[in-house]
């Protein structure tokens, strides 16, 4: 897919909030049914997530989880959902400029890259790299958007939340005047 | 002033106040005053005019009710404007947070309480033409508010870790600074204000004068996006907006209010982009949604031998005034995990490593008061188009912020200091980190900003300011503006509590006159 240079910039600009916080987020998205068909990510976008997520977050060590394990593109995916329909475009747009860049550095799109048994997911991982060092501010912060976008999915999951330190040990579940929305409602 | 206040009692604590919420059948009501905005400004007025005796109408577009949750994306979903999406276009990008729903940017700010500089409100003198904001006018609102909100210096017991280690710095280096006062009467230290209070500690507005403005009177219509004003021969007498359902996004019916006056206070992005979108630029003149300052700042962060845990304690609980740096404040932040780990940058098996290490990361942000400003305009579909042009001088004053920051944070306690800032490494000493920064201009940055202000000034003169000093706009009788926008310079610290104290005395100011 083409991209002009004002359409990059408009795409950084959107996923630059990323650190603040994005639409609604399907709480349990771990523990969703394979089968529960996703909202918005096509087939092609979940490659792409997983291969990201599993760049980032590689099977073993501590936690054990990989990214793709953990079902980051289900996160992802909730997100979209509360996303304004133009935000949302956009996110999708800066996947496929991403993921044609990719074509372009490395010869093949992410999900072939880690799929290909002589590159694998080390292979997506130095392409990553490239991008978060890039020379070039607007690819520099989509791709840190992303890395922020796929950690917030991990460390949320159960299994990677105790590694890390206990959080908000204090406030949310205490009842003191405040109308919390169930988890089930996301 | 009266109200359900009694200062004996302590902070006034309320339950939040009922609102109306969206509904499919369209509304319409009549009032003295409909108020456009239910965050800081919004709400002081609301209270001044409905302890005048006025009939008032608050409209909201965030949420009837707190929807908030113990991670970014939910709680910013309903209450963030633009879903938390707003972004400035500038030399590098810069994130605005701004806060919508019962308290508005009350809701999702850190409680930080600074009466305005001297200078700065001496200096508005001579562009309003007019002392009712000297020093001397607001000193018996901010002395009214202190106690009503229960402002208090950050206690050791809740302050944590990352802010005892600022405090700690800033005494072994010599420099002025301590724990912030917050308006935060019941914190216990989460480190999640920006969630949203779980506890009800903190003083959003939607606990005090907004509920006060409601035992009062004042009406709340929520979950109602504004996006026309109604003119008749010449004047303001309504607005119109769209009722939302906050879940799903379906439209409802239309909302209508009659009023003689109408106040926009949807703060320093959502005033000038409503009045954009609502089509009355030409009206207002060209000063509208010019000259936004948006307080712009970059963190610096270290690594430490003890567990600091950047996410818990009070939120941004400590500061100091770096030496010679006039309008640079360095004060703490909390950071959930994640967001720093993307600072790292790191993939594979290191980013893995690195997670139980993060709890050892201390931080700390540099906000300046710019001199650097940008304009808020109005996409097709309602959303801000915000661009902003950073001046030379204020990079520098961030790059030596950062130098001061990195000083404190290692004498403090951190082994090693680094800023998300592209071009730098990490560093044993603050000279180094000093050095890097240098020669990298502002692409290179990181920046966050949450202080969007100044883009409806008021002033004299209608070729560069929206709104004379009672509140009242230049170009279209009846229509007043009282929030952040209407600063006419940047204030330097955070703007939470003057915004409340311009909007108590605009809304006094209003009711006086009937």
């Amino acid at each position: 897919m083409p991209i002009t240079r004002r359409q990059l910039l408009a795409v950084a600009a959107a996923l630059a909030t990323v650190p603040v916080g994005l639409g609604g987020v399907g709480w349990s998205w771990w523990g969703q049914a394979a089968d529960v068909p996703l909202r918005h990510l096509s087939a092609s976008e979940v490659a792409f997530f997983d291969a990201l997520a599993e760049a980032i977050f590689p099977p073993g060590g501590t936690p054990a989880l990989s990214g793709r394990e953990a079902h980051v593109c289900r996160y992802i995916d909730a997100v979209l959902a509360g996303m304004a329909e133009t935000q949302r475009d956009f996110f999708r747009l800066g996947l496929h400029a991403l993921d044609a860049l990719a074509w372009e550095q490395a010869g093949a799109a992410l999900p072939d890259l880690a799929a290909d048994p002589a590159r694998g997911p080390e292979a997506v991982a130095e392409v990553l790299r490239g991008w978060l060092v890039s020379t070039d501010g607007n690819l520099r912060g989509l791709a840190q958007s992303l890395h922020i976008f796929v950690g917030m999915a991990f460390l949320a999951h159960p299994d990677v939340s105790p590694v890390i330190a206990d959080q908000f040990g204090c406030g949310f579940g205490l009842s003191t005047g405040s109308t919390f929305v169930g988890h089930d409602a996301w | 002033m009266p109200g359900s206040w009694n200062p004996a009692n302590g902070p006034l604590r309320l339950a939040p106040p009922d609102a109306t919420g969206w509904s499919n059948a369209d509304k319409e009501e009549t009032c003295d005053v409909v108020i456009v905005g239910a965050g800081p400004g919004g709400s002081a007025c609301a209270r001044a005019l409905s302890l005048a005796g006025a009939k008032v109408i608050v409209v909201e577009e965030g949420p009837s009710r707190r929807r908030y949750e113990k991670h970014f994306g939910p709680s910013m979903r309903h209450h963030q404007q633009e879903g938390g999406a707003m972004v400035a276009m500038s030399a590098a990008p810069i994130p605005i947070a701004a806060g919508r729903g019962l308290g508005g940017g009350t809701i999702i700010n850190s409680a930080i309480a600074w009466r305005a500089p001297d200078d700065v409100l001496n200096g508005w003198k001579d562009v309003i033409d007019d002392d009712g904001f000297v020093p001397a006018a607001l000193k018996p609102v901010y002395d009214m508010l202190w106690p009503l909100l229960g402002i208090w210096s950050t206690r050791l017991a809740i302050a944590g870790e990352n802010n005892t280690l600022i405090v700690r710095g800033a005494a072994a280096c010599g420099y002025e600074g301590g724990y912030l006062e917050r308006a935060t009467p019941g914190c216990t230290g989460c480190g999640v204000c920006y969630y949203g209070c779980p506890t009800g500690g903190k003083a959003s507005m939607d606990t005090n004068l907004l509920a006060d403005a409601v035992l009062s009177g004042t009406r709340i219509q929520a979950e109602t996006k504004v996006d026309r004003v109604v003119v008749d021969a010449g004047r303001a007498v309504g607005i119109s907006g769209q009722m939302i359902d906050p879940d799903t996004g379906e439209l409802g019916g239309r909302y209508t209010v009659r009023a003689d006056r109408v106040v926009i206070a949807a703060g320093g992005i959502g005033t000038p982009r409503l009045l954009h979108h609502a089509g009355l630029g030409d009206t207002l003149g060209p000063a509208l949604g010019e000259g936004l300052h948006l307080h712009p700042g970059n963190a610096v962060l270290g690594w430490c031998d003890l567990d600091v845990l950047l996410w818990k304690g009070a939120t941004q609980g400590a500061y100091f005034h770096p030496p010679g740096l006039h309008g640079v404040l360095p004060h703490t932040f909390s950071s959930p995990p994640e967001a720093i780990l993307s600072m790292l940058t790191l993939t594979g098996q290191p980013t893995k490593e690195a997670l139980p290490r993060l709890k050892t990361l201390c931080g700390c942000v540099v906000m300046i008061s710019d001199t650097g400003t940008g304009s808020v305009r109005a996409w097709g579909d309602g959303r801000a188009r915000i661009t902003y042009q950073f001046a030379d001088p204020d990079i520098d004053r961030i790059k030596a912020g950062m130098y001061h920051t990195a000083r404190v944070l290692l004498a403090g306690g951190a082994r090693t200091v680094f800023a998300p800032v592209y071009g730098t490494s990490v560093y044993t000493s603050a000279e180094d980190l000093r050095d890097a920064l240098a020669p990298l201009p502002v692409a290179n940055f990181t920046l966050y900003a949450s202080h969007p202000m100044s883009s409806c000034r008021m002033g004299k003169d209608p070729a560069t300011s929206v709104i004379g000093p009672t509140g009242e706009s230049h170009g279209l009788r009846g229509l007043y503006v009282t929030d952040s926008s209407i600063f006419p310079t940047s204030l330097g610290v955070n703007p939470s509590l003057t915004t409340m104290a311009m909007g108590t005395l605009l809304g006094e100011r209003m009711g006086a006159r009937g």
